[in-house]
């Protein structure tokens, strides 16, 4: 399966993809939920947080930071880079991936699954994001 | 008393040392076999890294084929001349485990394991005019001349080369027993294979022979996944270009996962792999050995939403006087192979080195040629 070329691109296919979505209706049920969720990814190694819980500035509905796990989040979910490609195309089952241990989670994960049904947007502009880099390689078909 | 050189591990984390020792004749019951071959495997490896507690200074080695030189009091099971393979479980015939038919949990054995002595607590090796040197796994093959128990020696026929033989005693039977006897493998079903070593490599090939499709071989190595192939394996996943092996099987196997999948390293993060990767209500065999302080993790709810069954297996389930032989015969039949399985084979006094290219990673198997 495809995965980043290293920290660099999945920083920034990540952080563009957070830019966009900071307003959107993901990131509002974040809000909603107060939550803040990490992803800890190996291979190649990066964490993205996602804070939910503190107000941003501009009144986005989150705020993004790359390697901290500050603030504390409620919940972590650590998997390879490969399959944290997988799950932000919306091509990983993530009950499935969590039984088969692929990813595995840390705290209160039912709330953060909760948001699993308003995530396809997200999806969607993870897959413009990367195509518009031309890191088209990434996509499944 | 004869004297015998012998690859000596006086204590966890040194190399091992070729010295004479003397080897008492066997008492009743037991059995002195002059060695031809002996088979490295990761086993005595971990005695040597201090991973597995076994009472030093000891001869190691524990998958070894010979001729059988002197027997002692009582014995029938063999004479002087005939073909051996020695097996690591001498089940004792008497306790639970024996008399239900599973020689391979046998009390008694797994008790003289740790006491590092022949039945009754005999110790048959020392050095010169000194001290007592312990017997590993009743087999202590690693020498020119060992004594083992009667129930340790397995007669085969006498036209298999003794180098072939060896590694019958352990790699093979354990590989083959996981996949026919733990497993029971159907003919169509979908396996995987993480692990291809020498034991690895017998799961892959008694996979094939039961008919089994895809058979998924999962290496770091690439040579390692060249031989696999050689020995049945329709597909190869190289861990060392992923990192999500699992999916990588599950792709394989229309979105399922493996129907069998055994794991054959011996380590808490392929075990996880290993489970991930079966089917929901599929069969998970763990038959590498790790370390005894290790400890898996794997998804809890998993248990019982996926409903796989989780399950070790311990030389192969085999009942060693049976399966010894078939499986020789099947070699002998051009069916199973074992020549491919030995990647080189090294003089005693280069025992060392067998065990940094084990280490290494870069052999299905090692052989040291003793002579007999
Ligand atoms: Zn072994
Ligand atoms: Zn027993």
């Amino acid at each position: 399966m495809p995965t980043f070329r290293d920290a660099e691109q999945a920083r920034a296919i990540l952080g563009a993809v957070a830019e966009r979505a900071r307003f959107g209706e993901a990131a509002r049920g974040l809000r909603e939920a107060e939550l803040v969720v990490a992803f800890v990814y190996h291979d190649p190694e990066l964490t993205v947080l996602m804070d939910g819980r503190t107000p941003a500035p501009d009144g986005a509905y989150m705020r993004v930071a790359f390697d901290t796990l500050e603030p504390a989040p409620d919940v972590v979910f650590e998997s390879s880079g490969e399959v944290g490609n997988r799950f932000w195309q919306g091509r990983l089952d993530v009950p499935m991936a969590l039984a088969r241990g692929q990813v595995k989670a840390r705290g209160p994960i039912n709330r953060a699954l909760k948001l699993l049904p308003i995530l396809p947007g997200l999806y969607e502009t993870y897959r413009e994001v990367v195509r518009e880099m031309g890191a088209g390689e990434l996509l499944e078909p | 008393m004869s004297r015998v050189r012998a690859a000596v591990l006086e204590e966890a984390g040194r190399r091992l040392q070729v010295e004479e020792l003397e080897l008492e004749p066997p008492g009743p019951g037991e059995v002195m076999v002059r060695l031809a071959a002996a088979g490295v495997c990761h086993s005595d490896l971990h005695v040597i890294e201090g991973d597995l507690p076994v009472p030093l200074p000891a001869v190691l080695g524990h998958e070894g084929a010979g001729v059988v030189e002197a027997v002692g009091e009582g014995v029938t099971r063999v004479r002087p001349g005939d073909h051996v393979v020695l097996s690591w479980i001498p089940g004792c015939g008497r306790c639970y485990y024996c008399r239900i038919g599973r020689p391979e949990l046998c009390d008694e054995a797994a008790r003289l394991q740790v006491a590092g002595t022949l039945p009754g607590g005999a110790l048959r090796l020392r050095r010169p005019g000194g001290a007592p040197v312990h017997h590993f796994l009743e087999v202590s093959c690693f020498a020119e001349a060992t004594v083992v128990p009667e129930r340790g020696v397995i007669p085969v026929r006498p036209d298999v080369p003794l180098d072939r033989a060896a590694l019958v005693g352990c790699a093979v039977t354990t590989g083959w027993g996981a996949v026919v006897h733990t497993a029971g493998v159907r003919p169509g079903s979908s396996v995987a294979v993480v692990g291809t070593g020498g034991v690895g490599l017998n799961v892959v090939q008694a996979a094939a022979l039961s008919g089994a499709w895809p058979v998924i071989a999962v290496d770091r190595v690439p040579a390692k996944l060249e031989l696999a192939r050689q020995f049945g394996a329709t597909h190869t996943v190289d861990a060392s270009r992923t990192s999500d092996v699992i999916g990588a099987v599950v792709d394989l196997t229309e979105g399922r996962g493996a129907d069998y999948a055994f794991e054959v390293v011996g380590r808490p993060e392929t075990i996880a792999s290993a489970y991930g990767m079966a089917r929901k209500g599929g069969t998970v065999v763990v038959v590498g050995v790790a370390a005894p302080h290790l400890e898996v993790g794997i998804n809890a709810f998993s248990l019982p939403s996926q409903s796989k069954v989780l399950t070790g297996s311990w030389y192969g389930r085999s009942v060693p006087e049976v399966d010894i032989p078939h499986i020789l015969d099947l070699y002998m039949a051009g069916r199973l192979k074992l020549d491919e399985l030995i990647s080189r084979r090294y003089r005693l006094e280069e025992a060392n080195e067998a065990f940094d290219a084990l280490r290494a990673g870069e052999v299905a198997r090692g052989v040291l040629l003793l002579g007999g």
